[in-house]
């Protein structure tokens, strides 16, 4: 019984952690990704990205859902892994964001740098799903 | 300041090229650091003759501090190939390993040598042991009473493929590109001429270079897709059913990874119709004496060639199998991947008949201390 219920927990409890550690795949922007924006480290605002790579550029959708905001630009400078997205919100806010991905082996490799939203400046901080 | 860090990339991966005496599951020059040589004096505590790696531990005083270093080695098959038995070592020997320091700074080293109390010496196998294809008689294609070559065994007979003479994909235009078993280049300069890379593949090409392919997913124990089961350390067998109309290539050296390839003429599903795999789906025919294979649907979870070649799901593959003569198996492969190389480029080369052996069981989760690659980093 003992022996069964340590399995379970290899299973049903390690097993899922190690999927989520599996190494990069694919181009560095394609998937989910998650994070916040804000001016302060208190002061934040969730985002939600979702990108693919499309033979020639990034197609991606922030906070997809009723209030979707489509990419307008999202590029990757693999030379030094700096991004640089832009976008317009339902609003007219023009958004622009420029940071740098780090841990790029990882499956949960992250994104982070500066984010300009009209007139509000800040930073961000994605992390892939 | 660019170029002295290449320069100095390049020597290391110099020396390691020179140095590293073992192909192993996981790439070793990530783990262990050849530039720190380390000879440990001791008495064995353990021993494990596992797969994916070997482990002597020994109780060893290095600096005044007495500790239980663990030693790890190539895996059983490949230790069996330079004369180590499952009976080698024995909990209480007094033991010499020569070997290299850990990166990480645990008490772990990289064995190569190992001195048992008589003074017999045992090497773990060096690369040229592994690769060294065995001598076989000359002897003429074997056939199929349809005049297909067989591309497997023959009755009453054993073997396998293995040796392959090439270790990673690169464009059949690069000209001469040094690199390890593992594919790691010994001049990262060279990183552009192995393929027609978007600039972002070669980026990441690049990238897995540079970190010594510490994030391979084959340590993951995942499997070796695409031309990369033609690559794989431990071989692979051939299966053919002609009465089915189909092919399975086995691996060795893998956790009983199997492909199949359809010869019924079927069609290659539409990507959206079927979930991607790490083998993919293929079709093939036969063209004369070869066989031409398709496949499609691939999964990005893994590197489709040593060396951490990348591609995406928009990978095509065109294969070309022969048997020019009994002993030696001839692989090209056709590389069509849009979303990562700028054109279609096409790579090969020749494994050799190991005969009277079968490829052999490989789990590489077999040995818990490997564990850390199986989670990945």
């Amino acid at each position: 019984m003992r022996g069964r219920s340590a399995l379970f927990l290899v299973v049903f409890v390690c097993l899922p952690f190690a999927v989520s550690m599996l190494a990069q795949e694919g181009h560095p922007l394609t998937g989910s990704w998650h994070g916040s924006w804000g001016p302060t480290p208190t002061q934040r605002t969730p985002l939600l990205f979702y990108m693919k790579w499309e033979t020639k550029n990034v197609t991606g959708t922030i906070n997809p859902g009723p209030n979707a905001i489509p990419l307008k630009v999202a590029t990757l400078d693999a030379a030094n892994w700096t991004v640089h997205f832009e976008a317009d919100t339902k609003d007219g806010m023009h958004i622009v964001a420029d940071g740098k991905l780090d841990n790029i082996g990882s499956y949960n490799r992250t994104i982070a740098g500066t984010w300009t939203q009209g007139a509000m400046k800040g930073d961000f901080k994605l992390t892939r799903d | 300041m660019r170029a002295n860090a290449l320069r100095l990339l390049a020597a290391a991966m110099g020396v390691y090229l020179a140095a590293t005496p073992v192909r192993a599951h996981h790439e070793m020059a990530a783990e262990f650091d050849d530039r720190k040589p380390v000879t440990l004096r001791g008495v064995v505590t353990k021993y494990e003759w596992n797969n994916p790696h070997v482990y002597v531990f020994v109780d060893a005083r290095v600096n005044n501090e007495t500790a239980n270093w663990a030693l790890e080695f190539a895996g059983p098959s490949d230790l069996r190939k330079a004369g180590w038995t499952r009976d080698s070592v024995k909990v209480g020997d007094a033991i010499t390993i020569e070997g290299s320091l850990a990166r990480d700074g645990s008490k772990t080293a990289g064995g190569k040598t190992l001195t048992l109390p008589g003074g017999k010496k045992l090497s773990t196998v060096s690369e040229d042991v592994i690769s060294a294809a065995p001598k076989s008689a000359a002897r003429p294609t074997p056939r199929w009473p349809d005049g297909h070559p067989r591309l497997g065994t023959v009755p009453g007979e054993k073997g396998y493929w293995a040796h392959p003479s090439a270790a990673s994909l690169a464009d059949n235009t690069a000209g001469n590109i040094r690199m390890n078993a593992s594919g790691l280049l010994a001049n990262i300069a060279d990183a552009g001429k192995v393929a027609p890379f978007q600039p972002w593949a070669k980026g990441l090409y690049e990238y897995r270079q540079r970190t010594l392919l510490k994030d391979d997913p084959m340590a993951s124990c995942l499997p070796p897709g695409g031309p990369r089961q033609f690559q794989a350390p431990h071989g692979l067998q051939i299966l053919e059913q002609p009465d089915r109309q189909r092919v399975f290539v086995l691996s060795g050296g893998g956790n009983r990874n199997w492909r199949l390839i359809d010869l019924d003429g079927r069609a290659l599903p539409q990507s959206e119709d079927v979930s991607p795999t790490y083998f993919g789906y293929s079709s093939g025919k036969w063209d004369g004496d070869t066989l031409v294979v398709d496949s499609v649907g691939y999964v990005e979870r893994f590197w489709f060639s040593n060396g951490g070649l990348p591609h995406t799901e928009s990978l095509k593959l065109t294969e070309r199998i022969s048997r020019p003569d009994f002993s030696t198996l001839k692989y090209e492969v056709t590389v069509n991947d849009p979303a990562t190389y700028t054109r279609p480029w096409t790579s090969g080369w020749t494994l050799q008949w190991t005969p009277n052996e079968d490829i052999e069981e490989y789990y590489c989760q077999d040995n818990p201390r490997d564990a850390e690659h199986l989670l990945g980093q």
